[in-house]
């Protein structure tokens, strides 16, 4: 072979690997849509098996799924934004980030596609609830279709409970009357929560918006420090009293760890739903562990939001096909291979149907949970304002700072945060 | 001109290796130097970016806004951390190598390996075994501290022990590698050397003092140098492990440059940030190069 003609086989070579990588249509015709969604059983594992149905149904589709834990998960999305997009078709997306990624072109409003299948928007519309659909409309547009619906629940081991001879508590002021009943340290706590920095916050969303607070006024005025800021933060200390000592330390998977394997914990008043602790699989004692509504506090209960949707993104060069695929993963027909797949559906009539809630028995409580729950703010602020807000009340679960202190402190590196919107809405 | 053609094929060779260092060495310290000026949050790209001048340098030597700990808090704790690893994998790994380089050496050979093992694995493998260990009601620690009687600390609970649980893991992963760099200075320690020791009835310690130290004193350096870098803009363990936490106790500089930057996504911000870790890491090496260069008279 001469010089010459092994030049230009270089050459080709190169050439055809540079379109491989810049033509996003592969080989063979078929379509390939790019998937970014989480890792773990709510999440990659539901997307796998529905992926690998769609497929089935569609061989000239190939469905790529590139799936990370939540931190890479949102960097990942986040670089793709600062590229300019591209990289993804179908997006897994976290309602707060919807108006941040909307105003910067990343993602497609949905209007069109929902007015063409106006059958399945009717559909979707009846079976969900308007509070969970309401998070990812923006600025009068639909961004992404919820197929995961969140918000928290209370785990506890039943089999504690009864030895104890005391009944599941329904609010706060039961909850540290029972606690005293079943915490013998340091083999066993009464109590478990996931307090480490951010967490922290999740768990002092429901007492402090139950007791009246929320995180600002219309201005974007924080009002954390208000009595309820307060009331909650000390109860949150008064549950560590019942913890084990390093909860602070604790994500959600530590406490699942304590609570459905080494069963050191008897009852997490207030925690994110997930399929992890009622699953014979996945925990040890999962059979011993009862789910109910959180607790009430001074009375009543709002509860957090959560969840997730899907979107696609407005660079994609497969908008319609990856329409049809967010269609198939969100139909009602499709939950069931869902919930197979361990994941958690959006859908009233999911949570609810029989063949599902035998497969995830938590279903019945989260969908009464989602009657309580109310999103958190839809800014893209938050990410900040609950890192900050969790810092300060580890700071004072470690002593510190009082209560009073740790919010006053949350509410003033709050305002820095906010100070762009309050002096827009002042304008 | 078959010889002007020989003089340029050298560089025409370079030109890819330029260009790859170009691409991914100087660009990105370019507009990082860049971002540093500006503001930009990823999570709103739609506010642009908007040039600040030095505020984010500004903002990051005088606020801990948004991390809840200021950048000389986030320093002392980097340099308690970096001294607390340094003695821990030095001293630790100075006594493995003084035990594997004596008379019972070809006996310990096999074990050479098993010591290597932690450093073969990836910090986050690491960082969770550990954590898992040191988990307060069921982890392997506590358990055999309380077999044996002892009180179970709260490893990752208290400022003071999650700073201590971070050095002991770091140590434990690192300290072969001190090990392997000492064992190897030691060995090549001439044996005329400790012979003329024995005739002159030298003890241990004076053997260590008068020939260990000074025919080693090159590579604690070199194991300084090249650790104290990696400490200094160490994140997988403290991620891992602690995630800065309890509160900010474990918040060492890597960490926070993280979370602004992929947690928080001020870009800007966090651009400033990794600026002044890197001009506080040019300060160490610059010092460290000074003295290695001053070669030591006995060696």
């Amino acid at each position: 072979m001469s010089k010459k003609m092994l030049s230009w086989l270089l050459v080709g070579t190169m050439v055809g690997l540079l379109t491989s990588f810049v033509c996003p249509i592969a080989v063979q015709g078929k379509t390939t849509l790019t998937f970014i969604g989480q890792t773990g059983p709510r999440y990659g594992f539901a997307v796998k098996g529905v992926a690998d149905a769609y497929m089935k149904l569609n061989p000239d589709v190939d469905v790529v799924i590139e799936s990370y834990p939540w931190e890479e998960w949102a960097t990942k999305i986040a670089l793709d934004v600062a590229g300019g997009g591209g990289a993804y078709d179908i997006i897994w997306i976290d309602y707060k980030y919807i108006g941040g990624y909307a105003d910067a072109g990343y993602l497609l409003p949905l209007d069109a596609y929902l007015l063409q299948d106006s059958e399945f928007w009717q559909d979707i519309q009846s079976d969900i609830y308007d509070v969970v659909l309401g998070m990812y409309k923006y600025k009068d547009q639909w961004w992404a279709i919820p197929h995961d619906g969140n918000s928290q629940v209370f785990y506890y081991r039943q089999d504690v409970l009864d030895d104890a001879g005391v009944k599941v508590p329904t609010s706060w002021e039961e909850v540290f009357a029972v606690a005293p009943k079943i915490h013998n340290p340091p083999s066993f706590y009464a109590a478990g929560a996931n307090l480490k920095r951010f967490w922290a916050a999740d768990v002092w969303y429901a007492p402090f918006m139950s007791a009246g607070g929320y995180f600002w006024d219309e201005n974007y005025v924080p009002a954390i420090d208000t009595p309820a800021g307060v009331e909650a933060a000390e109860l949150l200390l008064k549950l560590t009293k019942f913890c084990p000592p390093d909860a602070i330390g604790w994500a959600e998977a530590d406490l699942y760890e304590a609570m459905g394997t080494a069963g050191v914990v008897g009852m997490a008043p207030n925690q994110w739903a997930g399929n992890v602790l009622t699953n014979p699989e996945a925990a040890k004692l999962a059979n011993k562990i009862g789910v109910a509504l959180p607790p009430s506090f001074r009375g009543k209960r709002v509860l957090p939001m959560g969840g997730y949707g899907l979107g696609i993104n407005t660079k994609s060069y497969y908008k319609d096909q990856a329409w049809d695929f967010i269609k198939f993963y969100t139909g009602r027909e499709n939950q069931q291979l869902l919930v197979a797949h361990t994941g958690q559906p959006a859908r009233i009539s999911a949570l609810t149907d029989p063949v599902n809630v035998a497969k995830s028995r938590y279903f019945s409580v989260l969908a009464k949970s989602l009657e309580y729950a109310i999103p958190r703010p839809v800014i893209a602020e938050f990410s900040l304002v609950e890192n900050i807000v969790g810092v300060e009340l580890n700071k004072m679960m470690l002593g510190e700072k009082t209560p009073a202190e740790a919010v006053r402190d949350a509410n003033t590196e709050v305002y820095k945060v906010m100070q762009g919107r309050i002096e827009q809405s002042q304008k | 001109m078959s010889g002007e053609r020989s003089k340029k094929l050298p560089w025409l060779m370079l030109v890819p290796a330029i260009a790859v260092l170009l691409v991914l060495g100087v660009f990105p310290l370019i507009y990082s130097a860049w971002l540093s000026l500006h503001s930009y949050s990823l999570l709103d790209p739609s506010r642009g970016i908007n040039y600040v001048g030095g505020e984010n340098f500004l903002n990051t030597l005088t606020s801990g806004h948004p991390l809840g700990i200021s950048f000389p808090k986030s320093l002392w704790l980097t340099l308690i951390y970096l001294g607390g690893c340094l003695a821990g994998e030095v001293g630790i790994g100075l006594l493995a190598a003084m035990l594997f380089s004596g008379e019972h050496r070809r006996g310990l050979r096999s074990l050479r390996i098993l010591m290597m093992m932690p450093m073969l694995l990836a910090p986050v493998v690491v960082g969770n075994i550990w954590r898992y260990m040191y988990q307060y009601s069921f982890g392997l620690l506590n358990f055999l501290l309380r077999t044996v009687g002892l009180p179970a600390p709260e490893w990752l609970a208290r400022p003071t022990w999650a700073m201590i649980s971070l050095i002991m893991a770091d140590v434990w992963e690192w300290i072969p590698f001190s090990f392997l760099v000492l064992l190897a200075a030691i060995l090549s320690i001439p044996q005329d050397q400790w012979e003329a020791a024995n005739i002159d009835g030298a003890g241990a310690w004076q053997r260590f003092r008068y020939i260990m130290l000074p025919w080693t004193k090159h590579a604690f350096l070199v194991i300084i140098l090249i650790r104290g870098i990696d400490l200094i803009r160490v994140m997988d363990l403290p991620y891992v492990i602690t995630y800065g936490g309890p509160a900010v106790s474990t918040s060492v500089l890597p960490f926070n440059a993280y979370m602004l930057g992929f947690r928080y996504f001020e870009i800007g911000h966090a651009a400033a940030y990794a600026y002044l870790m890197l001009a506080l890491i040019n300060v160490f090496v610059i010092l460290f190069i000074n003295v290695l260069r001053r070669r030591p008279e006995n060696a």
